[in-house]
């Protein structure tokens, strides 16, 4: 095997189906998602006794097209997860390097102290306000998300830059009088990526799931947006008395792509985290990691 | 020791405060409890007559006073919706929440740990990919959908668990395992690379020297020194599942504490949310010094320096 | 308790467990503590003390161990409960007679003077939620020891109905021990003693062996909360409960050929409906910024009226488990006029009135509604919204939780909402929703849209004060005809329906105020046992 290893074949593809569908979608569905016929509700998939192609995934309690609604929702999932771990790592990322260029000043302890109380207030409390402050909305959701997430970041940069400012080549350039601003950028930051794809490959489909989680609580999305989390929640209640595919199949839908993300986020590792490649493939101690990715859950259990 | 001690306790109090300030503001800027407490049909004198006696109508800063001045009292406000003190209402659901959290850690402790050292023992073979593989599937299936499944097959299909409330042990199954599963996927993970850490570590590789078996290396020298970080996410687990297990306790419509808490963060029972708060915060910050100390039982080299 | 059941987790393997948990069939329901009679409700009682929270479920719970003063019955009128028989001495003074040899659940005797501490607690505590229930009483005189004078300073001709409303609390114990400790442990004098309970989860009950009234059916009763539809019908279905509340409607036929159980249901009293935005010219915030509201004009209002198919909704989403509204008043109320209908559902008739008024292509507003707090709330707005569509009212649907849609509706921050009324009676529902705005007076505190009628008013204010109920039902439905056909004040929509799922050993019938009283079932021998 060369120095990197290929990505995993079929998790790359499927995902690439599933973001071309999402991006693609208004010419993909057979349906506007949100167009509903009260008289064909809960029309069954096409294989299954009753089911026409006109719904190939049947159609939820309000007669929207099933397969129209996982298409779209894998758009709105997507987009949740990366707009709001990008979010998550700007956020983090800039505070983090700062008070890890700084540290034991005074942003840093301040800095420290923010993240955790920020672990210390719940999810859903932090929802709920923004929610009532501003109104339900994918955006909204979003930035929840967001915020949720910044403080693993912050903690995680930070950590990465204390490592790195002890080894020779940051002292050496501080000693030969590179400012600040360029030691953080020439040389802290490109040693810092590393760790940081990794913890974002890991955060993307936590982000996913978090959006969902929170649409099936009622504290996300518009009702009308095609949320997957939401379209599960809907169904659900239909799932007892027979109908399980305007719950079951969105759903599917979800752990799809969240195990492709996380297929793909584990190869990411492998390549990225030098620790963690090394650790895989001999025997050899490994040095101590920078920091271990903190075990922290972003979904809601 | 004891100058140690009063640092970090100072320390949590500060923390402590904070998360309760903010919170505070925060859902004073969700809402008008009143709006939602209130029966629709109830005038606008009476709304003011109970907006007075839930102390609603003064300002915020008078509130805020206030609400501290009772928890130093020890009196940290009654529930507007059944009028029994927050804290009482908080204590009597922490026993299911408890025993949801215990059994389900204590599962996927109990599965965690064999499987991982089972991948560890020989890295990418068989049983370390199919595992792999697993733990990978185990972290995609967000906990309502599997919640969801569960009540389907278990309950309604064949109708042999029951799939709400908390009454004997077969309540908890389900509730259990739905929270337990993400975590059996992570333990595995966990026990597996910290194992292989381990096993390259010196005092380990001069026990094979020796000659030592190797199952004796694996569980006595290996799985000892491991165990350190594996307390540590243990505890931390321990900790996010009681003051998260939201989810779950929903669906399952266990009477526990975090169901309470998104009920009263629907409604705007600020006194409940806060106690709440208050519980979880102190909890993150007690296990956060418990596991200090594990390290320092643990490990040699935090004892003799701590 | 956590550290037992993980020792069990020991004990007994997951097969043992699931084994464990097959029970045998109950052979007499309700008649130990271990097999009690199982109401399992959507939600649960969030405080046993009686006046602090008016609303169903709670009051479900609580008035099986209270009495109140007087009852409603299923057709809407006061019948006897602890006052026997009452007269009205003069406008402002009304003569309860109360029922003899009444005691509480510890043992004290109720006195007349216990009644009329009822009342003023229910008038006077500030945390009470049935104050407006007796707003108008001032005071009461205690004639003899089963007679009581009642005062008030306006005539109230419905105070017999209203005191089905309030129960009869030990006045003096609480006094003594405080409201805390009374509603960790209440005592009235219904027919079930209170055992323990968990807030909002579950109530145990006994049968009160000094209960002044028929003795009860089933002994031992036990009320829980399944918020899920789903599992209380497989709870109800599996015989792990005896009456399972609010049956999703897709699931009646599931219930009905069970051969375990039935469905019964009636018409409720609460009125879902539509509000309009009936005095802002623009800056409604429904609409884009600038536009014009369009509901000022009543063609537009009616021609919305006539583009909801109700029916439809009510096949559709609620299986027939709604009833289509004639009028803003539901049936059970004096005022329900059955001459009166609705506006027929006509798509071409809307149009026709909407390009009248200006709006041949429609025009775009927000729809707000709540998406937990009625049933099938979001379902139906989304439905709404699917129907104005068709006679080109766009509609962006905004169903949002309850805590948030509720602060913003009472500031009057919509322009058009789905909302529901649950009403007490005509006239409080008539001077809190339509009547003119009048914050000084307390008119109007819940009319957002500023709907005024003045003569429709003056209709109200004189059945205010008429005793005579022929005369008195007369005036209110001038009044509720004038809005709800001349004005379209609001747009009626369905009355819910109240709907149970119930084991066949026990006979219960659904109430249309929503409550279910254990003490009013009667058990059935199983047939073929």
């Amino acid at each position: 095997m060369g120095r990197f290893s290929r990505p995993p074949l079929l998790p790359t593809i499927i995902l690439a189906l599933l973001i071309l569908a999402a991006v693609f979608a208004p010419l993909i569905a057979p349906h506007d998602p949100e167009q509903q016929s009260l008289l064909m509700r809960l029309t069954p998939p096409a294989w299954v006794q009753g089911g026409t192609w006109r719904y190939p995934l049947g159609t939820d309690g309000l007669g929207r097209d099933v397969a129209s609604n996982i298409i779209y929702g894998l758009r709105v999932s997507l987009l949740a997860g990366i707009v709001s771990v990008a979010i998550s790592v700007l956020l983090g990322g800039i505070a983090g390097l700062i008070a890890g260029a700084a540290a034991d000043g005074w942003f840093d302890t301040v800095l420290m102290r923010l993240v955790d109380i920020q672990l210390s207030i719940p999810v859903v409390l932090i929802a709920l306000a923004v929610l009532a402050l501003t109104g339900r909305g994918l955006g909204k959701v979003i930035l929840v998300i967001g915020l949720v997430g910044w403080a693993q970041y912050a903690r995680l940069v930070r950590a990465s830059v204390l490592a790195e400012r002890r080894k020779d080549y940051v002292l050496a350039a501080r000693l030969l009088g590179a400012s600040r601003r360029r030691v953080i950028f020439r040389h802290l930051l490109p040693n810092v990526l590393g760790p940081l794809f990794v913890q974002i490959s890991v955060d993307i489909p936590r982000a996913v799931e978090l959006e969902a989680s929170l649409s099936f609580l009622g504290l996300g999305v518009a009702v009308t947006t095609p949320s997957l989390g939401l379209r599960i929640a809907q169904g659900y209640q239909y799932l007892f008395s027979g109908a399980w595919w305007p719950s079951v199949l969105p759903g599917l839908a979800l752990v799809l792509l969240v195990l492709c993300e996380n297929l793909i986020g584990d190869w990411v590792r492998d390549v990225l985290d030098p620790h963690y490649r090394r650790r895989r493939k001999s025997r050899i101690p490994a040095a101590p990691a920078p920091t271990d990715p903190a075990p922290t859950e972003r979904t809601l259990p | 020791m004891a100058r140690f001690l009063l640092t970090r306790a100072l320390q949590a109090l500060f923390t402590l405060w904070v998360v309760v300030s903010l919170v505070f503001l925060l859902i004073h800027a969700t809402g008008d409890p009143i709006a939602v407490l209130a029966p629709q049909q109830m005038n606008a004198h009476d709304r003011a007559i109970l907006r007075a006696a839930l102390g609603l109508d003064q300002p915020l800063t008078v509130q805020y006073f206030r609400y501290w001045a009772g928890v130093l009292h020890g009196n940290l406000g009654v529930s507007y919706y059944s009028g029994q003190p927050a804290m009482r209402l908080i204590l009597e659901r922490v026993p299911v929440t408890l025993e949801l959290v215990g059994l389900s850690i204590g599962v996927a402790v109990l599965l965690g740990v064999p499987f991982g050292i089972w991948a560890a023992v020989r890295p990418d073979g068989v049983a370390d990919r199919v595992l792999r593989n697993l733990s990978v599937l185990g972290s995609s299936v967000p906990t309502f959908f599997l919640g969801i499944l569960l009540i389907y097959v278990f309950s309604v299909a064949f109708n042999i668990l029951p799939a709400s409330g908390a009454g004997g042990l077969q309540h908890f199954i389900m509730p259990a395992f739905t929270l337990a599963f993400f975590r059996i996927a992570l333990f595995t993970r966990l026990v597996r690379s910290t194992l292989l850490e381990t096993l390259n570590q010196n005092h380990v590789r001069t026990a094979r020297a020796k000659g030592v078996s190797e199952p004796v290396v694996i569980l006595k020298h290996a799985l000892r020194t491991a165990l350190l970080p594996l307390v540590t996410v243990f505890g931390l687990q321990f900790g996010q599942l009681f003051a998260g297990a939201v989810i779950t306790e929903t669906i399952f419509a266990l009477p526990g504490m975090n169901r309470m808490a998104l009920q009263a963060l629907y409604r705007l029972d600020y006194p409940i949310i806060l106690a709440y708060v208050l519980v979880v915060a102190a909890m993150f910050v007690t296990i956060n010094f418990l596991v200090d100390m594990a390290y320092g039982l643990l490990d040699p080299r935090v004892r003799d320096h701590g | 308790m956590p550290s037992r059941t993980i020792q069990w987790l020991g004990a007994c393997g997951i097969a043992g467990c699931l084994a464990w948990t097959a029970q045998p069939a109950q052979a007499a329901i309700g008649d130990n503590a271990q097999q009690p009679l199982v109401v399992a409700f959507k939600g649960g009682a969030t405080t046993l003390d009686p006046i602090m929270r008016s609303e169903t479920t709670t009051e479900s719970w609580q008035r099986n161990i209270f009495d109140t003063i007087t009852f409603q019955s299923a057709q809407g009128k006061a019948v006897p409960r602890i006052a026997v028989a009452w007269k009205n001495l003069s406008p402002l003074s009304w003569q309860l007679t109360l029922r003899a040899g009444v005691t509480f659940q510890n043992g004290t005797p109720m006195t007349a003077d216990d009644v009329g501490q009822s009342i003023m607690d229910a008038a006077n505590n500030p945390k009470s939620q049935m104050r407006e229930f007796v707003n108008d009483v001032t005071g009461f005189t205690v004639v003899n020891p089963t007679t009581l004078d009642v005062t008030f300073k306006q005539p109230d001709p419905l105070f017999p109905l209203h005191l089905s409303s309030i129960p009869v609390m030990p006045e003096a114990l609480i006094k003594q021990e405080g409201r805390t400790a009374f509603a960790a442990h209440p005592i009235g004098t219904g027919p079930y003693r209170f055992v323990s309970w968990l807030a909002e989860d579950h109530l145990n009950m006994a049968a009160w062996k000094g209960y002044w009234g028929k003795p009860v059916a089933f002994k031992f009763v036990r009320l829980e909360s399944i918020p899920n539809g789903a599992t209380r019908l497989a709870a109800l279905l599996s015989g792990q409960i005896e009456i399972a509340e609010k049956i999703n409607p897709e699931d009646f036929k599931r219930v009905k050929s069970s051969g375990r159980a039935y469905i019964t249901s009636v018409s409720g009293t609460r009125t879902m409906y539509l509000a309009m935005d009936d005095w802002r010219a623009t800056g409604s915030s429904g609409m884009a910024a600038g536009a014009k509201n369009p509901f000022l004009d009543p063609r537009v209002r009616k021609a919305v009226y006539e583009a909801i198919d109700v029916g439809l909704l009510r096949d559709k989403i609620f299986d027939g488990a709604a009833t289509v509204a004639s009028q803003f008043m539901p049936p059970l109320m004096e005022a329900y006029d059955p001459a009166l209908k609705r506006f027929a559902y006509s798509l071409a008739d809307a149009k026709k009135l909407l390009a009248e008024a200006g709006y041949p292509h429609g025009f775009t507003v927000r729809l707000d509604a709540t998406n937990d707090r009625y049933l099938e709330d979001s379902l139906v707005a989304q439905a709404l919204g699917g129907m104005l569509q068709e006679v080109g009212i766009t509609v962006n649907v905004n169903a949002i939780p309850k805590a948030v849609f509720f602060p913003q509706m009472n500031r009057g921050d919509f322009t058009l909402y789905l909302a529901g009324w649950g009403s007490v009676d005509p006239l409080s529902t008539w001077n809190a929703m339509f009547h003119c705005r009048d914050p000084k007076l307390g008119f109007g505190h819940v009319n957002r849209e500023h709907y005024c009628n003045k003569p429709a008013d003056a209709l109200i204010a004189k059945a205010s004060g008429t005793f005579d109920d022929a005369a008195r039902i007369k005036l209110e439905q001038q009044a509720y005809a004038l809005a709800d056909r001349q004005d379209i004040a609001y747009i009626p929509l369905y009355y819910q329906d109240e709907v149970a799922g119930v084991a066949n050993g026990v006979v219960w019938q659904e109430r249309p105020d929503g409550l279910i009283l254990a003490w009013q079932m009667q058990s059935k021998p199983m047939a073929g046992k």
